[in-house]
């Protein structure tokens, strides 16, 4: 019987792999999508059990709140009306899993190369060991990264702008009711 | 205490999945759904190498970690817009009818 | 007195989780028994105080429509919660034949966790809180996101136009008042200098008769929780924002394939967010569980106070539900997107100008602790007080211009 840490990260492990191994591979996109945010989840588990709290929570708001609604939403726009029941995967799909396959192999072995990772020291009395994380996070992201901050603002104004400015729907019906309700 | 294999382990396994969806998947949501579970993993390695790092009251992954995942929403939010952008004017989204630059898809 | 009742308290604790812990020989009891004794009041008290709240909505509401309310069952019509109950969980559970039945069950599990895993957060009185992470507020914002993919699961899963149709409204409308319910938090977390709640609850105490210090009692304070209740009522679904339920439009949208225990749980969802929401907008606005301490006596404890200052919240929001009539999803996202929001982000500065003055005339001043403190504050509130007013009359100009104009009565 494993101890206890190793319990809980075998009791994310196979739950968060099952749900990523179904949302990949399911029919129904909207099931899909709910595997992903139960991946999500499980994703955000495993980095609290890396006591990042801080990190797992802005998984939780950003993955599971915004980007899941997002992908939801654009299911819903961008459905066949049709019906006609299409195929879920590629004609050669066996190609993909054989390159997934082999990635994983390659990354496994790589993984569990015991020489290169044994020498990371394991630090066991840093600052976050007494749960004050944001802090620092708040004062290197004003200080030393100050300038990725601001970027990441750009960007997110960009894409903002991007995605409105995209998906304006800009025919003449548009004008001629400009032109009425003035 | 975990060792930190297990945790790249798990990563590699949920980069093997993602990987498999963005090249098996028709559907160009479902890409962009696998793409994330990509950038999960990505996010994972990160922390995890953070915390069994040398310097952990840096936080270099950590922060690494916190732009990664507000990048990946832009991201997604701009493949949603493009793909809802594709869905008017194709009436389809599948990626293997769209290899053509021309208007009309048969 | 107190102080001697929180050290005999304190080695009770203790004392009885270590009898516990002997007890049952093993050193995770003492853990299992502190989990219970954190979790499971909160589990039975507020679905209790959730039913006690549908009494108390019907009546006051029924009060102010100028009729009675529910007066038959039990005295006063207090039953009338148990009535209910026993009505909708005698219901036959309806699923449509075209239903995604997995997801159809699920939406009220998943809508009804967030609110439970919420209210474990709030601290209740000194030392009454279930679990205190540091980044408390932040987790508190995370659930009132999941709980809007919760309601697009209950809409989807119905596959009926209208179900969608209101989910998506709804959703809509969720996501789009999250924007000002974070930002209005905002001015609160940079004057507390942490996202933990007790240490927020803590930041609010001292001052005069010890509530003086209650962050409503600064001009960001007054902005941001006008912005703050605004945003959870419509983050709650309640009137005048509850245009995803009202019976008159959209069948009940969501909600309209659910029948019997399921809408229980949709019911019991909705109340118990109001509850977190109004014991966050407590925390971190009315000074949390800081009770009046005057000449040094403080006569009734912390929690009383809390409850105190949640419930008049929840009383506030029934008010609003009889007063004013329902918005269009129009003006709700116009309302949000062109005047919540930049007001929220306009109050960012308005703190720090308010904690600079106060500083700098706290300097000048060379009096006593009490008149520095009284005439920074004073200096504080006309200044930042008097760039709040002149932003919010422009952005409501801006925002609401030609329609702001005294209403012109045409009488047939």
């Amino acid at each position: 019987m494993p101890d206890l840490p190793t319990l809980l990260f075998l009791s994310i492990f196979f739950p968060t792999i099952a749900a990523a191994g179904y949302a990949v591979s399911s029919r129904n996109l909207v099931h899909s999508v709910l595997f992903l945010v139960i991946t999500f989840i499980g994703v955000a588990m495993s980095f609290i059990l890396l006591q990042a709290e801080f990190a797992a929570t802005v998984q939780i708001l950003i993955y599971v709140g915004a980007v899941s609604v997002l992908v939801l939403f654009a299911i819903m726009l961008t459905r066949h009306i049709t019906g006609i029941l299409t195929r879920t995967f590629v004609e050669k799909w066996w190609a993909g899993i054989g390159i997934a396959l082999l990635t994983f192999l390659f990354l496994g072995m790589a993984v569990f190369d015991d020489t290169r990772f044994s020498v990371l020291p394991y630090v066991t009395d840093f600052v976050g060991n007494n749960r004050k994380t944001i802090e620092p996070i708040g004062i290197a992201l004003m200080t030393d990264y100050a300038l990725p901050f601001e970027t990441l603002g750009v960007l997110l104004t960009v894409a903002l702008v991007g995605a409105i400015v995209l998906t304006r729907r800009m025919d003449e019906k548009e004008t001629k009711t400009k032109g009425e309700s003035k | 205490m975990i060792p930190l294999n297990f945790y790249l382990f798990f990563a590699a396994a949920l980069f093997s999945i993602g990987l498999a969806g963005v090249l098996i998947r028709r559907n160009t949501i479902a890409v962009l759904i696998s793409l994330e579970l990509m950038f999960n993993a990505a996010n994972i390695n990160f922390i995890a190498f953070w915390r069994y790092g040398l310097m952990p009251e840096q936080f270099g992954g950590y922060l690494f970690t916190l732009f990664s995942i507000a990048i990946a929403a832009a991201e997604v939010a701009i493949g949603l817009a493009l793909a809802i952008l594709i869905y008017r004017k194709f009436r389809n989204i599948e990626v293997d009818r769209l290899n053509d630059l021309k208007e009309d898809i048969e | 007195m107190w102080a001697v009742i929180a050290v005999v308290d304190d080695a009770v604790a203790k004392g009885f989780g270590n009898l516990v812990g002997e007890l049952l020989g093993h050193p995770w009891a003492v853990l299992a028994f502190k989990i219970f004794i954190s979790t499971v009041p909160i589990l039975v008290l507020f679905p209790a105080l959730m039913g006690l709240t549908t009494w108390v909505e019907r009546k006051v509401l029924a009060r102010i429509q100028n009729r009675i309310g529910p007066n038959r069952v039990g005295p006063f019509g207090l039953l009338q919660f148990v009535a209910d109950g026993i009505k909708m969980l005698t219901k036959e559970d309806i699923v449509p034949r075209a239903a995604d039945r997995v997801i159809h069950l699920i939406a009220p599990i998943v809508i009804v966790i967030p609110p439970f895993l919420v209210l474990s957060l709030l601290p209740f009185g000194k030392n009454m809180v279930a679990s205190a992470p540091e980044s408390g507020v932040l987790l508190f914002f995370s659930m009132s996101a999941v709980g809007t993919l919760a309601i697009f699961m209950a809409g989807w899963a119905s596959r009926n136009k209208y179900s969608v149709l209101g989910a998506m409204r709804a959703v809509a409308q969720m996501i789009s008042y999250e924007l000002p319910l974070v930002l209005s938090a905002v001015p609160v977390l940079i004057v507390a200098g942490t996202l933990s709640m007790p240490e927020i609850v803590a930041s609010q105490s001292g001052g005069l008769f010890n509530v003086s210090h209650w962050n409503i009692f600064t001009p960001w304070g007054v902005a941001g929780f006008l912005i703050f209740f605004v945003a959870s009522l419509a983050e709650v679904n309640r009137s005048p924002f509850d245009l995803p339920e009202a019976e008159s439009e959209l069948v009940a949208g969501h909600l309209t394939e659910y029948s019997g225990f399921k809408y229980a749980l949709f019911f019991l969802a909705e109340y118990l967010s109001a509850f977190a929401i109004s014991g966050l907008g407590a925390t971190l606005f009315l000074g949390g569980w800081n009770a009046p301490i005057v000449f040094g006596i403080q006569l009734l404890p912390g929690f009383v106070w809390f409850f105190v200052k949640m419930y008049s919240l929840i009383l506030l929001m029934i008010w609003v539900r009889g007063t004013f009539p329902r918005l269009r999803v129009d003006q709700l996202m116009n309302f949000a997107w062109k005047f919540l929001i930049p007001l929220a982000l306009l109050n960012i500065p308005v703190t720090v100008l308010y904690a600079l003055v106060f500083e700098i005339v706290v300097r000048k001043v060379n009096a006593a602790v009490w008149v520095q403190s009284l005439t920074g504050r004073a200096a504080g509130w006309v200044i930042a007080g008097g760039v709040l007013i002149v932003c919010y009359h422009l952005l409501a100009h801006l925002t609401f211009g030609r329609k702001i104009k005294p209403r012109k009565y045409r009488y047939a």
